[in-house]
């Protein structure tokens, strides 16, 4: 469902990602972890379409994403790690425009649905500046759901939300997944991504260091490389160990 | 620790003109700032450099001797009301103003509140600087003025901060002591106004009158002094009193610190959400949508909704039928109660400017289009919506609000036309012959006159937002409208190098739709066809053929750039 080949993408002098290759089936959650600036946010805006990438190509449901992007990003939804709502619609609002643009033939309904499920039932006309930070975030999830995306990209999707909030929002992404929609979670949360993904992609200095399901790094690495968990494979493969 | 906030705040003017050069690296801005320096050069900069003798103080050489008293006295008067009468004002900002990030950051960390107010100051000291100098001139020729300008400058920011601070907490005394104060020279000033002015300003001013005025005339002696010595002695107590009112501000002990931040972030809210973005609403009003939005449909209108409802949640349709109720009301009240012609005319005056203003300030009036939406990128560049059509919406979103605005205007210019005309003094105000002109009465050439200006006021409204959006696309970093984009001396000399391109661009664009109504105009007076009314609808549609088709092109041309947009350097990850 969503293909990536090769991507590449530089900032003046800088290589943020390079060649970075991924490839992400339907019902399946793919983790993308790395340190700080390895890249994983420039990934996903080119992936989402925001930003073009410097070479490579980037196919959601078949569909280029350079040569057709409408009918890629239509297949597509992505949650910011910041949530950057107009100031001046209501929550409400937002999930109007969103099923406008693409096209919600149930829209009224499915908004409805979804407000009441993130708990944003109470919420339905505030504002965003009358909204917590995680309201905000789910609200995004909200309208990134709303037109059953076949590809769904989730920049750290758990920041701002109280315990009882992540919990539903894990079951969230894993319903969603369930249901046949391909989805790359990049987080920091390594014990999230661990819990959540089935593979894992470990990216370092723009370039893919591991890719595989958790068995399959593990084999890859020397043994006795760790106690096993992905935080010691991450570290592990940063270099940042301590034991490298 | 003045020096590290000293340090912070050179930091970030660096960070600012590094952000600032980075962009230069790409040749549009590089070649837009090399015109933008050569324009204010060649009109900003070289009458400054002038250097002359009468520019040399403020002009009071030029003030004949036997008024040279009165002329002191008056400004003495001015700069009284103006300093005391904002403590009458109820309402302003805190003395303090700063960023919310700076504010935050100056709280938590282990300053006095003498050195956080510091700070504040010395923020806004730069500001006091620059007016002293582009008031006082170049330091060649009017150095003077400026060392004259420099303590008063700094005094009455200093006094507004402490007026501000002090406001807080002692309101009701203060307001007390001001208000006696300008009433008492408001009276005296009345009373001797006439007496001046029947003895040829030979009168000498009252006592009294002289008394309540002398921190005025002290303040203002500077200005008026005659030669060096004596302006430096006059800026000597100004001076003195400065550094008081420094010393005064410093220690206030009023709790500024709530009120500062309340006022960074609503002006943070403020210019990030628009006019309407910080206003509560009620429940009612919350769910207003400026027009009902379905869900099916093409996508782009939800783009031109989201734009509309930026501007105002009213919808459309109420606002078109109660600002048409207005008119007729208007209309319906001038044919029951006459009223002065003056009135007519003032009406009709409004009307034709604000007609003639609203297009050509689309782009500029409603921050409703590219430049407000590349603030939120990351959402709306994954929208599924074709790239031209895209732009097509943001062009639209306020030149139909412009259009609007404008049809308001010639609305408004219709009804002072037609009161006049059942008051039976449409005669004054009618350019044409009260029993009509070509081939139409009056009240026909007028509508038909009117009728002409409506498309081209469209075409102008569309063309020039087209114009706008287009250069948000070509120079986003100087376009973009977020809290932080129109800080600084950078986005000062930024947006006059926009506005006049702007400017020629507009100019430029309405070329085409003036040679069109002339020619046919020629064509017309060599076939020999007879000059009519009726011909002023063609005429607009003549004229704002070309602007509709300038609009298209410059859509298409627009929403390349947006499809190839690449605005991680600029507005991603610098822009911010």
């Amino acid at each position: 469902m969503i293909e990536i080949d090769g991507l590449s993408k530089r900032y003046g002098t800088l290589q943020a990602v390079d060649g970075l290759s991924l490839r992400v089936e339907r019902g399946e959650i793919l983790g993308l972890v790395g340190p700080n600036g390895a890249g994983k946010t420039t990934t996903l805006r080119c992936v989402s379409g925001i930003i073009p990438p410097t070479a490579g190509a980037v196919r959601i449901g078949g569909f280029d994403l350079q040569a057709e992007p409408v009918e890629a990003k239509r297949r597509l939804a992505f949650v910011p790690d910041e949530p950057r709502l107009f100031d001046y619609l209501t929550a409400r609002d937002h999930l109007r425009i969103t099923a406008r643009l693409y096209g919600v033939a149930d829209g009224a309904e499915r908004a409805e649905q979804l407000l009441d499920e993130l708990e944003l039932g109470q919420r339905k006309d505030a504002y965003p500046s009358e909204l917590s930070r995680g309201m905000k975030q789910k609200l995004m999830v909200a309208m990134a759901l709303l037109h059953r995306p076949e590809a769904l990209l989730l920049d750290e999707p758990l920041t701002g939300l109280d315990p009882a909030a992540m919990r539903r929002m894990k079951d969230r992404i894993r319903e969603t997944a369930a249901s046949g929609v391909a989805v790359i979670l990049s987080s920091h949360m390594l014990h999230l991504v661990e819990e959540l993904c089935r593979r894992v992609a470990i990216v370092v200095d723009g370039k893919k260091a591991l890719d595989g399901t958790l068995d399959e790094i593990r084999g890859a690495l020397p043994p006795g490389a760790g106690r096993g968990d992905l935080e010691s494979i991450f570290l592990k493969t940063v270099g940042e160990d301590g034991a490298a | 620790m003045i020096g590290v906030l000293l340090h912070l705040q050179a930091r970030t003017l660096r960070g600012r003109v590094v952000r600032s050069l980075r962009l230069l690296r790409q040749p549009k801005y590089l070649i837009g700032s090399i015109a933008g320096a050569l324009w204010m050069l060649l009109w900003v900069g070289r009458p400054l450099l002038r250097t002359g003798t009468h520019f040399r103080m403020i002009g009071i050489d030029m003030v004949p001797d036997e008024l040279r008293t009165t002329v002191h006295m008056a400004a003495a008067t001015l700069l009284s009301f103006a300093i005391v009468l904002p403590w009458l004002w109820p309402w302003g900002g805190p003395g303090i103003r700063l960023r919310k990030a700076e504010l935050t950051f100056l709280l938590l960390a282990p300053l006095t509140r003498r050195q956080v107010i510091g700070y504040g100051l010395l923020k806004s000291a730069l500001g006091t600087l620059l007016t002293a100098l582009l008031l006082g001139g170049d330091l060649r020729g009017r150095l003077l003025l400026f060392s004259a300008l420099l303590p008063l400058l700094a005094f009455w920011s200093l006094h507004s901060k402490w007026r501000a601070m002090l406001r807080l907490r002692q309101r009701g005394l203060l307001t007390g002591i001001g208000a006696t104060f300008l009433v008492a020279l408001a009276v005296l000033t009345l009373r001797f106004a006439p007496q001046l002015f029947a003895s040829d300003f030979t009168q000498p001013w009252p006592p009294l009158l002289r008394t309540l005025l002398l921190p005025g005339r002290l303040l203002s002696t500077a200005l008026f002094a005659q030669g060096a010595g004596e302006a430096l002695l006059a800026s000597l107590p100004v001076a003195l009193l400065a550094v008081l009112q420094l010393e005064l501000v410093l220690r206030s002990r009023t709790p500024f610190e709530e009120s500062a931040l309340e006022w960074a972030r609503a002006t943070e809210a403020r210019q990030s959400a628009g006019r309407q973005g910080t206003r509560r609403r009620g429940g009612l009003t919350r769910r207003w949508q400026v027009f009902r939005l379905h869900s099916a449909g093409r996508p782009e209108v939800a783009v031109l909704w989201k734009n509309l409802m930026r501007v105002s949640r009213l919808p459309l349709l109420r606002g078109v039928g109660a600002a048409v109720a207005l008119l007729v009301g208007f209309v319906v009240l001038s044919a029951l109660v006459p009223v002065l012609v003056g009135i007519h005319i003032t009406i009709v005056i409004m009307g034709l400017v604000t007609a003639g203003a609203a297009p050509l300030f689309a782009g500029m009036s409603f921050h409703n289009d590219l430049r407000t939406e590349l603030a939120h990128l990351e959402l709306v560049r994954t929208w599924p919506v074709p790239a031209s059509r895209f732009v097509w919406a943001q062009v639209a979103s306020p030149a139909l609000l412009s259009t609007l605005v404008g049809l308001a205007g010639l609305g408004l210019a219709l009804a002072g036309y037609l009161g006049a005309e059942l008051d039976g003094v449409s005669s004054m105000i009618a350019v044409v012959p009260a029993d009509g002109t070509l081939g139409v009465s009056a009240t026909g050439f007028v509508l038909l006159g009117l009728s002409g200006i409506v498309p081209l006021l469209a075409g102008a409204s569309f063309a020039t937002s087209a114009l706008q959006n287009l250069a948000t696309l070509f120079v986003p970093a100087w376009m973009i409208q977020t809290p932080d984009s129109n800080r600084g001396i950078a986005a000062f000399g930024r947006n006059l190098i926009v506005g006049t391109a702007m400017f020629f661009g507009f100019l430029l664009a309405f070329l085409p739709s003036a040679l069109l109504v002339g020619a046919a105009m020629l064509a017309q007076h060599f076939a020999g066809i007879a000059w009519s009314a009726w011909a002023f609808p063609l005429w607009g549609l003549l004229a704002a053929a070309p602007l509709f088709a300038l609009t298209a092109v410059l859509v298409l041309f627009a929403g390349r750039l947006w499809a190839e947009l690449d605005p991680s350097e600029e507005l991603l990850e610098i822009g911010r």
